[in-house]
């Protein structure tokens, strides 16, 4: 029989021989009786198992009482979102900043005042001190109804019109034309790759998708409607431009995965978390423009070359992220670096925005194989105006992402998770 | 159904050992105990031993994290960082002395070894240790052996240096 491993002899120290298995536990005992250099071995181990209980000893903590129990009970009976230490640090921070601003502001002003910075005209309205008079304020942007030749035209990416998509207002009505006939005149939609390349899908597109729909021409020369920009590119964090994908698209993460167990799922109905149209273009009223949204072929496909590779995961997963009373826009496995997959939960907001909320683990091997797994998710870049909030849950932790201020995302996040037994 | 009652008895004094090494600061390392009891009662988990030290190092490490945010806000502040000043007390002086020592040969171990041997000495078992860090079960013994056998000889060198030093 071989001599019994390092390892073993510390298992057998620890009194764990038999997480071994039975058999080989035996052969070790066995072993161990009649093998003096084994014995030797072993004496050898145990000095330097006893010297480590031993130093670690001198860093145990002094006596810190414990505290009734009672008390953690009635602190779990709180809501998570109400916890007291991370809310009132943040809620100060909060605090200072507007404090901050607004003597900030104050001081330019009375500084400006005291400069004697205002804007002097003479006759013929030009600047006398070389202030600028303020212009009339702009007007508010109007909705105009696209003509046809600029519909005819396919936005390329990159393209102002593809840019000017971002910034339509929330909601513009403008009365309606009476419905007409639907004829097929072809409508450029913004390309499918806006959307992956602002982090939401699988990577850089090669082509753009032009999508060409049916619109009714009178609805194009007279009134248009403007739905809610709803998840505009946008609206979608960043992801880091260098992680390459390695996981096969189709490739489900492990088994032990903490997700992969079914949960209850009876607040996030099936049909709502697969909406297809999650992220859409402008719908102009009285026509037939289909939504463009995550090219599901691709991502089922794997892109190559791209930010990051999204499979979609099964709704159940995503429960212990979802934010309850929030829609949810998709749920997915996403790797913001390669080889660890991750859960993504994308939400939309009340604001029309989108919430990202990701859990990260902490352990199992893909974690291990990184010293810090956080590191990237946390480090990709962050939008202007967006907030990100990371919170410890479960076992791993919470990466939240929108267009809120910190302490309303934490709150926000705080119901994470909250789901009925 | 989990005698919570029970368990928190049995395992907070484990788990403020483990935070302690991972905090270095004994309120804090209760601070954080009790929030991994807070989440585990929400929880409820079915195995509160492991879920609780996997909260426990998850909540240690952000801790960690924001130690680290706070240092640099204050180097830049102070244009550089000095180290806390020593306990009044001599007792206190000692024993800092002695857990300053630890934990520099502590940090000489590698990430995943120091996990290991943190988490079988607050009193975690093979099988356990192994769900936590996804080891196979038969490496744990091999990875202790070696981290112990590091977080010795980590000592003694320290002992040795800082006896050479004065």
């Amino acid at each position: 029989m071989r001599h019994v491993a390092e390892g073993e002899l510390h298992a057998w120290l620890d009194g764990s021989l038999d997480q071994l298995g039975n058999e080989r536990a035996s052969e070790v005992r066995e072993h161990l009786r009649s093998c003096t250099e084994c014995q030797e071995e072993l004496a050898v181990e145990e000095a330097f198992r006893a010297r480590a209980i031993e130093v670690l000893a001198l860093a145990a903590p002094g006596a810190v009482a414990t505290p009734p129990f009672e008390a953690l009970v009635e602190r779990a009976r709180v809501v998570p979102s109400e916890g007291p230490e991370t809310r009132s640090r943040i809620s100060r921070t909060a605090r200072l900043g507007w404090a901050a601003t607004v003597v900030i502001a104050l001081g330019a002003g009375w500084m400006a005042r005291e400069l004697g910075l205002r804007p002097s005209v003479d006759s013929e309205g030009v600047s006398t001190n070389g202030v600028t008079p303020a212009l009339p304020r702009a007007a508010e942007p109007t909705v105009v109804a696209p003509t046809e030749a600029a519909l005819g035209v396919a936005a390329q990416p990159g393209s102002p019109e593809r840019e000017e998509v971002g910034e339509l207002p929330r909601r513009r009505s403008v009365p309606a034309a009476p419905p007409p006939e639907t004829q097929g005149v072809p409508v450029a939609v913004a390309p499918t790759d806006a959307l992956e390349s602002a982090g939401a899908g699988a990577g850089s597109a090669k082509a753009s998708a032009v999508t060409f729909a049916e619109v009714d021409p009178a609805s194009l020369s007279g009134a248009v409607r403007i739905e809610p920009l709803r998840d505009a590119p946008r609206d979608l964090p960043e992801v880091a431009p260098s992680a390459p994908p390695r996981r096969a698209a189709d490739e489900q993460p492990t088994s032990g995965d903490h997700f992969s167990r079914a949960r209850t799922a009876s607040a996030v109905p099936r049909s709502e978390v697969l909406r297809q149209d999650w992220a859409t273009s402008p719908v102009v009223s009285g026509a037939r423009v289909p939504a463009f949204g995550v090219d599901r072929a691709r991502d089922s496909a794997g892109i190559q070359g791209g930010a990051a590779v999204t499979t979609e995961a099964d709704p159940e997963e995503g429960v212990g992220l979802i934010v309850v009373d929030l829609p949810v826009l998709r749920v997915e496995w996403t790797e913001m670096s390669p080889g660890r997959p991750e859960l993504r939960v994308l939400q939309r907001l009340a604001s029309g925005d989108t919430l990202e909320i990701r859990f990260v683990r902490s352990g199992g091997a893909a974690a291990d194989s990184v010293d810090d797994p956080l590191a990237p998710v946390v480090s990709a870049p962050l939008r202007q105006g967006w907030s990100q909030v990371v919170l410890v849950h479960r076992d791993g932790w919470l990466v939240a992402r929108a267009r809120l201020a910190r302490d309303e995302l934490e709150l926000l996040v705080g119901r994470a998770g909250v789901i009925s037994r | 159904m989990n005698d919570w009652s029970a368990i928190y008895r049995s395992v907070f004094p484990d788990l403020i050992r483990f935070l302690h090494r991972k905090v270095w600061d004994e309120e804090r390392a209760r601070d954080l105990a009790q929030e991994a009891f807070v989440r585990a009662l929400r929880e409820e988990p079915e195995k509160p031993r492991p879920f609780l030290f996997a909260v426990a190092a998850n909540l240690a490490r952000d801790e960690a994290r924001t130690v680290i945010r706070r240092r640099r806000h204050l180097a830049l502040l102070q244009g550089g960082l000095e180290e806390a000043s020593p306990a009044d007390l001599e007792g206190e002086m000692v024993r800092a002395e002695r857990g300053s020592r630890v934990r520099e040969a502590l940090e000489c171990l590698r990430e995943r070894d120091r996990e290991v041997l943190l988490l079988w000495d607050g009193g975690m078992s093979y099988g356990e240790i192994a769900a936590e860090t996804r080891l196979a079960r038969g490496a744990v013994g091999t990875t202790l052996a070696r981290a112990r056998k590091r977080l010795v000889d980590a000592y003694e060198q320290g002992a040795r240096d800082r006896a050479a030093r004065s």
